[in-house]
């Protein structure tokens, strides 16, 4: 099977161009954004969680998805 | 303007697998790193390996969720792109994608959650097993998806009957020629990534002169790894090289630039492949030594691109050179590993600046040969 073969017969290049630029969009965004916060959570160091929560007793850890487990706020005040 | 629904095709699934290439292979190498620290934890009960741990947990959650994220949209253009090919290979990759979520994603799903968040609520031995399962887990991932991949480069224990695959014996589909080798040189290539990551990622750390203790021990352990896994690395790259010869020679072929069917063919490290002229227009290069690398003898005959016709040519330029690059990627890593090793004596590994500088660089290069050679 040759690699014209392979694709989807009813696939047009216009739907093809239009959702490669949605993927490149929406990657941007997201990695974009992952990327960022990535970065945050390197600057933040080897911190110990209880420096970090002693101010936030009350924000108990809600295990809702990965992103609670960092410990690292999404916008950085002191950056 | 006419566009082509194949060639987009082709360079979304590029552009996607790329990125999806590029969080898993970090994620397998920094998932059995957080299992070694753990483990290391809870002999030790030293505060340093429990500090790495915790801080190396929370970079593994962002890049995870990352990884899972570019797969699914990934896995998504087998159907939305290519429905003609899964509709053919569907017997064979139908199954052992599912076999890869049931067995692999739901058995690290579960355990990443109790790693995530179970630290302080699980008995610290079940902390451990959780972080070897995810581990694990990873690994079993990693098995399936480079089965079904090798697969459709050296296919085996399968049929074509009326356009579509059937198996005729699972063991010899899954255990194809070329999956062993593959298997390898993914797995090392993620112990690599992970090595350099944590390296370079320490390596800024003791620059700035933060957690110097625990970063200097972060960055020994990687060191040692890479000096280690790096020339392991060459020597199962070469040992993949000659199995790609035996059963895709015109992939070689391309990689290698040789147009011609000859023996005692020059190692080139640079060329101007031309399509058109079926030739390069210009190169430059190391006689014999190709013939040595692929046949291991210095007069072996080594297949050339003209032996197919120009359509059922594989795109010469870009498998060319992104070859070379992942080659140079690994002799950096190689250099660095041995670098690292002769700074130890009198300790300065961790405290010499230009070392801890290109470190920094160096965790980008497992990433850049990983795109370059997939």
């Amino acid at each position: 099977m040759r690699h014209e073969d392979g694709v989807t017969p009813s696939l047009t290049g216009e739907m093809a161009l239009f959702t490669l630029i949605g993927y490149i969009t929406v990657y941007a965004a997201i990695f974009g954004a992952g990327l960022y916060y990535l970065f945050g959570v390197l600057q933040n160091g080897l911190k110990v969680p209880e420096e970090n929560l002693s101010d936030h007793a009350d924000q108990a850890e809600r295990p809702k998805r990965p992103f609670s487990a960092t410990h690292v706020q999404f916008e950085h005040e002191e950056y | 303007m006419e566009l082509d629904p194949l060639l987009l095709s082709r360079f979304q699934f590029a552009f996607v697998v790329s990125f999806h290439a590029i969080f898993p292979v970090f994620t397998i190498g920094l998932a059995s790193f957080i299992a070694f620290l753990q483990g290391l934890s809870y002999r030790t009960g030293s505060p340093h390996w429990e500090r790495l741990s915790i801080f190396w947990t929370q970079v593994f959650a962002v890049v995870f969720g990352m990884g899972v994220v570019s797969g699914i949209v990934m896995a998504f253009q087998f159907g939305t792109n290519w429905s003609a090919f899964s509709y053919a290979t569907a017997n064979f990759i139908g199954p052992t994608l599912s076999y890869e979520v049931v067995t692999a994603f739901f058995l690290e799903a579960a355990f990443l959650g109790v790693l995530l968040f179970g630290r302080n609520r699980v008995p610290p031995g079940v902390h451990l097993f959780a972080a070897c399962m995810v581990a694990i887990g990873t690994f079993i991932s990693a098995f399936w998806i480079l089965a079904t991949n090798s697969w459709l480069h050296t296919p085996a224990g399968t049929e074509l009957r009326e356009g579509v695959f059937h198996v005729t014996s699972w063991g010899q589909a899954i255990f194809n020629p070329s999956f062993p080798y593959r298997f390898a040189h993914m797995a090392i290539a993620s112990f690599l990534t992970g090595a350099f990551v944590v390296a370079g990622v320490s390596a800024w750390y003791l620059l700035r002169n933060s957690n110097v203790e625990a970063n200097r021990k972060a960055l020994s352990m990687c060191l040692w790894m890479i000096l280690v896994l790096a020339p392991t690395q060459a020597v199962v790259g070469d040992l993949h090289g000659l199995n790609t010869f035996k059963h895709q020679p015109m992939k070689v072929a391309a990689m290698e630039g040789n147009w011609e069917t000859q023996t005692g063919v020059p190692l080139l490290l640079f060329a101007l492949p031309d399509r058109e002229l079926q030739d390069n227009r210009f190169e430059i290069g190391i006689p014999k030594l190709g013939s040595l690398i692929l046949t291991h003898t210095w007069d072996g005959e080594v297949p050339g691109l003209r032996e197919v016709d120009v359509e059922d040519q594989p795109p010469v330029w870009i498998v060319f050179f992104a070859f070379r690059t992942m080659i140079g990627m690994g002799l950096l890593m190689i250099a660095f590993g041995l670098v690292g090793l002769w700074l130890r004596r009198g300790d300065r590994y961790w405290r010499t600046g230009w070392f801890l500088q290109g470190l920094r660089f160096m965790s980008v290069t497992p990433f850049i040969a990983v795109l370059a050679g997939g």
